[in-house]
């Protein structure tokens, strides 16, 4: 890390046997950037787009699966099961599922009568598509979290709610959202962690585009340093904005959900 | 305000089936025969089977070594991870709760909990 520090004051690249320190110039083309700046608002609207339904979408399947109901084994391992997958096999099958030829939705849309679109081909849904993919894909990783949280909450708390007539609402937002705090800043510090680094599922299902609609840092940052003349330097200097960023998105987190949940 | 059992239940294995349906579509895909595998309208019963794709990919000569080689490499990084990651997590939250301790008088417990 460290060394990467040194280097994003060089301007390095491979085959230049000496680096020449050249103080902040790698920083400095960074402002001038527009495709880095472009990629930096990519994965900012990725991480806030997608934050809401990986918050929501598992906590609703976790409450509905810590009912005990039948056949709930099967149930926690269906939603598990795409995290098991590989980013290139998720980003494969939905590629396909998403073509919009030869894709099954874009079939069954016209069926219906619904319009079809070139999901992945068009800048206005292409970045909704990756937010989808990523969400089918981590759901069951946050289920299973928020499961864990659901079960550490006392049974009583819930007991002696209802017989205060409290019902099914009033005790979700008086116990079960407040008890499962530590489970939100969690998810969301992780979410967001990943957000920000996120490369695989748009390196496969758009190479970031059509044009630059859905180029991301890590994607820019990597064709800086291994596909554009492999100028480590500007690359590294990209790390570090992109670490700053993390850093800075993640103490506001810990700010922002920091508190007494005592009971 | 609860639903019944039952129709929570039908309600999350239908849920479950339609989150399945792209894993569904990987795998019916993998048993069709290379003629019928682009198709409309889709076809979600994969007839006339075949095993040939899994035939290629474990047997077929030209494949068979890098497929081989290919899980030795994941598996020595899975489980070197596992192994290091868990050895040196280990290692570092077992000093955690003395730390969560002293600044439990000035901050939440439960901010130590999942962090």
């Amino acid at each position: 890390m460290l060394d990467g520090l040194r280097l994003s004051f060089t301007n390095a690249r491979l085959g230049r046997a000496q680096h020449a320190f050249v103080g902040l110039a790698n920083y400095q083309r960074l402002l001038d950037d527009t495709r880095f700046h472009v990629s930096l608002v990519n994965t900012a609207f990725y991480a806030v787009a997608s934050t809401l339904p990986i918050l929501a979408v598992p906590l609703a399947l976790a409450i509905a699966l810590n009912r005990g109901m039948a056949l709930r084994t099967f149930l926690r391992g269906a939603f598990f099961f795409p995290f098991t997958l590989s980013v290139v096999t998720v980003g494969l099958a939905w590629l396909w599922l998403l073509d919009p030829v030869v894709g099954p939705l874009n079939y069954y849309l016209r069926a219906l009568g619904l319009p079809a679109r070139s999901w992945l081909a068009d800048p206005t849904t292409a970045m909704w598509a990756i937010i989808l993919t990523s969400v089918w894909w981590v759901t069951g990783y946050y289920l299973v979290i928020y499961l864990a949280g659901l079960q550490d909450i006392p049974r009583d708390l819930y007991e002696a709610a209802a017989l205060d007539g409290a019902g099914g609402w009033r005790s979700f937002w008086a116990i079960t959202l407040p008890l499962l705090r530590p489970v939100f800043l969690f998810v969301f510090v992780t979410h967001i962690i990943g957000s920000f680094q996120i490369f695989g599922q748009v390196f496969i299902l758009t190479q970031g585009g059509p044009g630059d609609a859905t180029r991301t840092v890590v994607q820019h940052l990597y064709e800086t340093a291994f596909q554009n003349f492999f100028q480590f330097g500007s690359a590294s200097a990209m790390a570090w904005v992109l670490f700053a960023v993390i850093l800075v998105f993640s103490l506001l987190q810990f700010r922002l959900l920091r508190g007494h949940t005592q009971y | 305000m609860r639903p019944p059992r039952g129709v929570l239940t039908a309600l999350m294995v239908g849920c479950a089936i339609l989150w399945l349906l792209p894993v569904v579509w990987v795998l019916v895909t993998s048993l069709k025969l290379t003629a019928n595998i682009v198709k409309l309208p889709p076809e979600w019963i994969p007839w006339p089977a075949t095993l040939a794709h899994y035939g290629e990919v474990l047997f077929s000569s030209s494949r068979t070594a890098r497929i081989g080689r290919a899980f030795l490499n994941s598996t020595i990084v899975s489980l070197g991870a596992v192994v290091l990651v868990v050895f040196t997590s280990a290692l570092t939250a077992y000093r955690w709760p003395a730390c969560a301790f002293r600044a439990a008088t000035r901050s939440s417990p439960s901010s130590w909990a999942v962090s």
